[in-house]
């Protein structure tokens, strides 16, 4: 996996469709809205939010991994149904959307940084990293392939409950 | 004291006295054996004091995995207790754990989490040190166009690197500050040093590092011992476990304190056939999902590798907890920081020789661990919140007297005998 | 291909005093013992912007001012850690009153 993506091409419409895209899915994550954020992905998707560490040395371990539309539901429902939490908000921003490639697939990164205030406190910023990312086009419309959160933290901070 | 004394020749009070440490003034509850006092897990005088008996004394205390540091030159940094420590294979290719405190002035001596080098050279004043921690050389030691220079009775020998005690068990790197602790055979214990290589392959299968994942928990780690220590929770708290049978309050459980207390056993069979299934105990438990399935089922769906059917968590006095949750293995590092942080760093493994199907289950399965965890969540969670409240009410009593009063084994999942038994052997250690 | 280059006065290498030079951008120095001179790589293989002739003459041992490596400046060969590797040797001629190296 390629560990520095440069910015090769240079396709304005496109880099816009694609931070759309990156806003949108922040934006239904924010809002709980889950199915919303399931619709980003398509079928036989991978998604991962790995460390930076096990990241850069190709350890295949990652804190979340989601082989698929049926696993990202899963992982959607045991937060909603099984998993006990503190209440928070979380905010999440998204910049420096590149793209990196084009072909069969595009292929696109992003910085992002969540912030989260816990229901009885001030907010701090949670997790930042990067997106890298597979996208391809179905029925005219953007998806993801495959989503690989790489976040730069060396701990996360008590716990990851919402996908990032 | 003297009035006769003017306040400009009046001694200092407190030369002359030492200092009486907060936690030398406390007394445990009349009801030694089953409560637990608030205070334990705030006062910062008595941290400093469990850093000195559990990871400075004759304890043995978990570093890595001696395949995170296979070539000649290889370290990677980790903990013991508070202290910073290099774990490094040397030139004779045996396992070294060193201090990472420069023996000139104490500056902190690798800064890289890890790497290959071919000795150790400290950024501030550049004093260098071979893999093993003897001091090689330092710039102008015989000063510069005749002057400075060290004193000339200065012997390099003096001043290494702090060595600890290594041995190795299970791919395991143990390691251990103090002279006096025993073997550590001896220190783990029969069960504990059976069921370390149960969890290893038997000594005769090569580690494989699957990846770490780290979280910063804001309690004492006492809390979080204790959490790894009691079963009662488990179907409770997680029901993620209950609602895939993946532990239930009917399975054959024990519940083995070892060694005084110093180290908790759990150990569950389970069958693979009804994995995944609910029946009628679970039923009636109310944060049972009944309607809640997952589509992909073979992240609760085990297979039984180590050919007993059984399930086997254990937690090592001080520092790490052996994690078997179906083919997901681990090592978690408990990292004490603070009266009141904790991190808690997860290993996890398998072996060189798994398959394509066991690896990928293996790491399907860790959905379940870890700070984004399914079932660890809940965990980290509920010791978050109970951190301030323990600060805030620091006389504030817990009653640990689920399952009876003493520290013996029990078969039941039912039970705070661990906990028992582990504040047993914390009370002689500590003299409270 | 090898030639031949002035590295220093005879005169200005003293016995007991290692002479740094540079000749055609190796950084060398010169070593007298009696009527001979020697010549061997003036930068320390361990860390390599530090100078051998500032260190410590012992006979015909030098000791890097920075970590205490040692090293034969007859032979270039390393004596004691952390450095690893030998010295350049770089062949001597005396003429005329000069120490000329052959690069």
């Amino acid at each position: 996996m390629d560990k520095r993506l440069s910015t090769s091409i240079n396709d304005p419409a496109l880099r816009a469709e694609v931070r759309d895209l990156y806003d949108d899915y922040a934006a239904s994550l924010d809002d709980l809205d889950f199915p919303a954020w399931v619709g980003f992905f398509g079928e036989g998707c991978l998604y991962r939010v790995v460390s930076l560490e096990n990241f850069n040395q190709g350890l295949p371990l990652s804190t979340i991994e989601c082989h698929g539309l049926g696993s990202l539901r899963d992982r959607i429902a045991a937060i909603r149904e099984t998993a006990v939490f503190e209440p928070r908000t979380l905010r999440r921003m998204v910049s420096g959307t590149r793209i990196n490639g084009v072909g069969v697939e595009i292929r696109a990164q992003a910085n992002f940084a969540v912030f989260e205030s816990l229901s009885d406190r001030e907010p701090h910023l949670f997790i930042t990293g990067r997106y890298l990312d597979r996208l391809t086009r179905e029925n005219g419309r953007l998806k993801l392939h495959e989503r690989i959160c790489v976040y730069d933290n060396y701990r996360v901070r008590t716990s990851l409950i919402y996908p990032i | 004291m003297n009035t006769a004394t003017t306040p400009d020749t009046a001694p200092c009070a407190s030369a002359s006295e030492t200092p009486v440490s907060t936690w030398k003034m406390r007394r445990w509850p009349a009801s030694r054996e089953t409560s637990i006092p608030a205070w334990i897990y705030s006062d910062s005088s008595l941290f400093n004091r469990e850093m000195e008996v559990f990871h400075d004394g004759p304890s043995w205390n978990f570093v890595g995995l001696e395949c995170e540091i296979e070539v000649v030159g290889a370290f990677k940094r980790s903990w013991i207790g508070p202290r910073s420590v290099i774990m490094v294979r040397g030139e004779d290719e045996a396992v070294h754990v060193l201090e990472n405190r420069c023996a000139h002035r104490g500056s902190q001596l690798c800064w890289e989490n890890r790497g290959v080098v071919k000795d150790f050279t400290c950024p501030y004043h550049h004093w260098n040190y071979d893999l093993q921690g003897d001091l090689l050389g330092l710039p102008f030691l015989r000063g510069a166009m005749g002057k400075g220079g060290m004193p000339r009775d200065f012997r390099k020998l003096d001043h290494g690197l702090r060595k600890l005690r290594v041995t190795t068990l299970g791919g395991i790197v143990w390691a251990s500050f103090s002279d006096e602790a025993p073997s550590l055979d001896d220190y783990l214990g029969e069960e504990i040093h059976a069921l370390v290589l149960r969890a290893t392959g038997g000594g005769r299968r090569k580690l494989r590092l699957l990846g770490y994942n780290r979280q910063l928990l804001p309690c004492n780690w006492k809390l979080y011992l204790e959490n790894s220590r009691d079963p009662y929770h488990a179907t409770l708290l997680h029901s993620f476990f209950l609602t895939f049978g993946l532990l239930r309050t009917d399975t054959a459980f024990k519940a083995v304190p070892t060694v005084g207390g110093r180290h908790g056993i759990m150990a569950s069979t389970y069958s693979a056939a009804t994995a995944g299934q609910q029946n009628e105990v679970t039923s009636q438990l109310a944060n049972l999902k009944t309607d809640f399935t997952l589509e992909d089922m073979e992240v609760v769906k085990p297979v039984d590798e180590m050919g007993d059917s059984s399930m086997i968590n254990f937690s090592v006095l001080p520092s790490v907890f052996f994690q078997q949750h179906g083919n997901s293995l681990a090592l978690r590092h408990l990292i004490p920081k603070s009266a009141s942080l904790s991190e808690l760093s997860w290993t996890h493994y398998g072996f060189v020789d798994d398959d394509e199907a066991m690896n990928r289950r293996r790491l399907k399965q860790a959905n379940l661990m870890g700070p984004a965890g399914y079932v660890a969540v809940d965990d980290s969670e509920v010791l978050a919140r109970m951190q301030p409240v323990a600060e805030s009410s620091p006389e504030s009593v817990q009653i640990v007297t689920m399952g009876g009063v003493d520290h013996d084994s029990q078969d039941t999942m039912l039970t705070e005998t661990l906990i028992r038994g582990f504040y047993s052997y914390y009370r002689e250690k500590m003299g409270l | 291909m090898t030639q031949w280059h002035i590295a220093s006065a005879l005169d200005d290498v003293c016995e007991g005093i290692p002479r740094p030079v540079t000749v055609e951008g190796h950084h060398i120095a010169l070593y007298r013992f009696g009527a001979e001179v020697r010549a061997v790589g003036d930068l320390c293989p361990h860390q390599k912007d530090v100078r051998l002739s500032e260190g410590y003459l012992d006979g015909d041992t030098i000791e890097c001012p920075m970590h205490q490596s040692c090293f034969s400046v007859r032979t270039g060969e390393v004596l004691s850690p952390p450095a690893r590797e030998n010295l350049p040797v770089f062949e001597v001629r005396i003429e005329s009153g000069q120490v000329l190296v052959a690069i």
